[in-house]
């Protein structure tokens, strides 16, 4: 796929319908390796688009749903969300997905592991191969969800990051959606040091977007993973 | 009566004229599709005793008690009509503009509808999930013995309001099924259900805030990605 954004490298997995790819990594971001930031008003005018990702110069996320941007920043303590402004992303996993494929799941799921026992049977049934990245969209009634805005240690020019300036979010029993990657291979690059997983997440109401840590659903939730592709019918 | 396409089929069962006119003296009964994977579908309970609003295989029951609303999930209830279909792949848009009325909804719906190869002209299911401003819920609570009537139909609705929730909308369209599942002055027929599940039934009308997420059904991804594509660095 030739969706190069600058000249930056674009690491791509492929399927032949649906594609996932990166720029720059988390463990870079964390790190504080300076890479060139991509614009995301580069990204105006794609269809079915689904991003995550760190602003650069900046603490604050950006989780891209369906080709709508969401920004989350951290300023002077107060968390903003804002669709119009122009912003440039030091790291971004995204994906463009025509189709996808609903399941509803109707149990208990708490934590990682429980999410992946009932995530990957589900995407090696659509014909996942999910020792590669894959994208997903999980949404429903959360009975709780916690995470915040996933920040480097420093900012770019070397002020360190108050506790004040952090943002942190919890929210119990309200309606969201994540957009997710999975990678079991790319720890520390597309994910964290520790989790096959990382996800965004928005309030159904768009009042709060951003890095996702933790999520409980006690009421069912919708799983939806890219379709096959309609010539494999 | 069944349309079929590439990838999903639409049928229904009776009708929503000979159900308000108590022709439908046999309910359609639901556990003939227990088990039916990718399954969405509206319709009344029979006898005008409450609604049932299928999302993903899941039946949700709708029934009114002491004037509030008890939704259970379960297949062992029969319907006055029934209108349904089974969808493997959605194909989503994302619109920033708020929903007020079922004309809006139609600007945004038959665009994508026809996009994706699906002919206007026959019926088709969607599915819309937003955060809404207000809506309203209907659900028939028939608690007469005698046989269904258009009286009987119209002492039966109870309307509930819905506000600042999120919410997902199961319908179904078409320009020529005014009386047969879509009401006699409208191309929709949708049924609604709250994220939370507390709230399902007949939609009245809805009006949402923005951000309107809008599914078609899909025949599957067909996007071509291709590493050695020429086209220019910086451009998609």
């Amino acid at each position: 796929m030739a969706a190069n954004i600058g000249d930056m490298e674009a690491p791509p997995t492929q399927t032949k319908s649906w594609c996932v790819q990166w720029l720059g990594s988390e463990g870079d971001f964390l790190a504080g390796a300076k890479r060139q930031p991509i614009p995301l008003e580069r990204l105006n005018g794609l269809e079915n688009l689904y991003a995550i990702g760190s602003l650069d110069q900046r603490p604050g996320e950006v989780s891209i749903f369906d080709s709508v941007p969401f920004i989350s920043e951290v300023w002077h303590s107060a968390e903003t969300i804002d669709s119009n402004s122009i912003y440039r992303a030091e790291f971004l996993i995204y994906a463009i997905v025509e189709c996808w494929h609903r399941n509803s799941i109707w149990q208990t799921v708490e934590g990682e592991k429980e999410l992946a026992a009932a995530l990957l049977p589900r995407a090696v049934a659509e014909g996942i191969n999910v020792d590669e990245p894959f994208p997903f969209l999980l949404s429903g009634y959360a009975a709780q969800a916690a995470g915040g805005c996933f920040c480097a240690s420093s900012y770019p020019d070397g002020r360190e990051l108050s506790e004040e300036a952090t943002s942190r979010f919890s929210i119990e029993k309200e309606s969201i959606e994540i957009v997710g990657f999975y990678s079991s291979n790319q720890q520390g690059i597309l994910t964290p040091q520790d989790s096959p997983f990382h996800m965004h997440l928005r309030t159904m109401d768009n009042r709060i977007s951003g890095h996702l840590e933790s999520v409980q659903w006690e009421q069912g939730f919708i799983v939806e993973l890219p379709a096959r592709s309609a010539n494999k019918h | 009566m069944k349309v079929e396409s590439y990838g999903w089929c639409m049928e229904w069962i009776g009708s929503q004229k000979d159900f308000i006119a108590g022709k439908a003296k046999e309910g359609i009964s639901l556990e003939r599709f227990a088990g039916v994977e990718n399954l969405y579908a509206a319709g009344p309970l029979e006898q005008g005793r409450g609604e049932v609003s299928i999302f993903d295989s899941t039946p949700l029951i709708s029934k009114v008690n002491e004037a509030t609303v008890n939704v259970t999930v379960g297949y062992g209830y029969r319907a006055g009509f029934f209108v349904y279909a089974i969808v493997e792949n959605w194909r989503r848009a994302t619109v920033r503009i708020p929903i007020e009325n079922e004309n809006r909804l139609g600007e945004q719906l038959l665009p994508l509808a026809v996009e994706n190869g699906i002919d206007i002209d026959r019926p088709f299911p969607f599915l819309v999930y937003c955060y809404i401003a207000q809506a309203e819920l209907r659900i028939l609570c028939n608690e007469s013995s005698p046989d269904y009537s258009p009286e009987l139909h119209e002492k039966a609705k109870v309307r509930f309001p819905i506000t600042d929730s999120s919410i997902e909308i199961v319908g179904f369209y078409s320009r020529h099924h005014r009386g047969v599942f879509t009401p006699p002055n409208s191309n929709f027929y949708m049924h609604v259900r709250t994220l939370d599940n507390r709230l399902a039934g007949h939609l009245e009308y809805v009006r949402s805030k923005q951000l309107v997420t809008v599914c078609v059904p899909g025949v599957g991804n067909t996007f071509s990605h291709e590493t050695d594509d020429n086209r220019p660095n910086n451009t998609w």
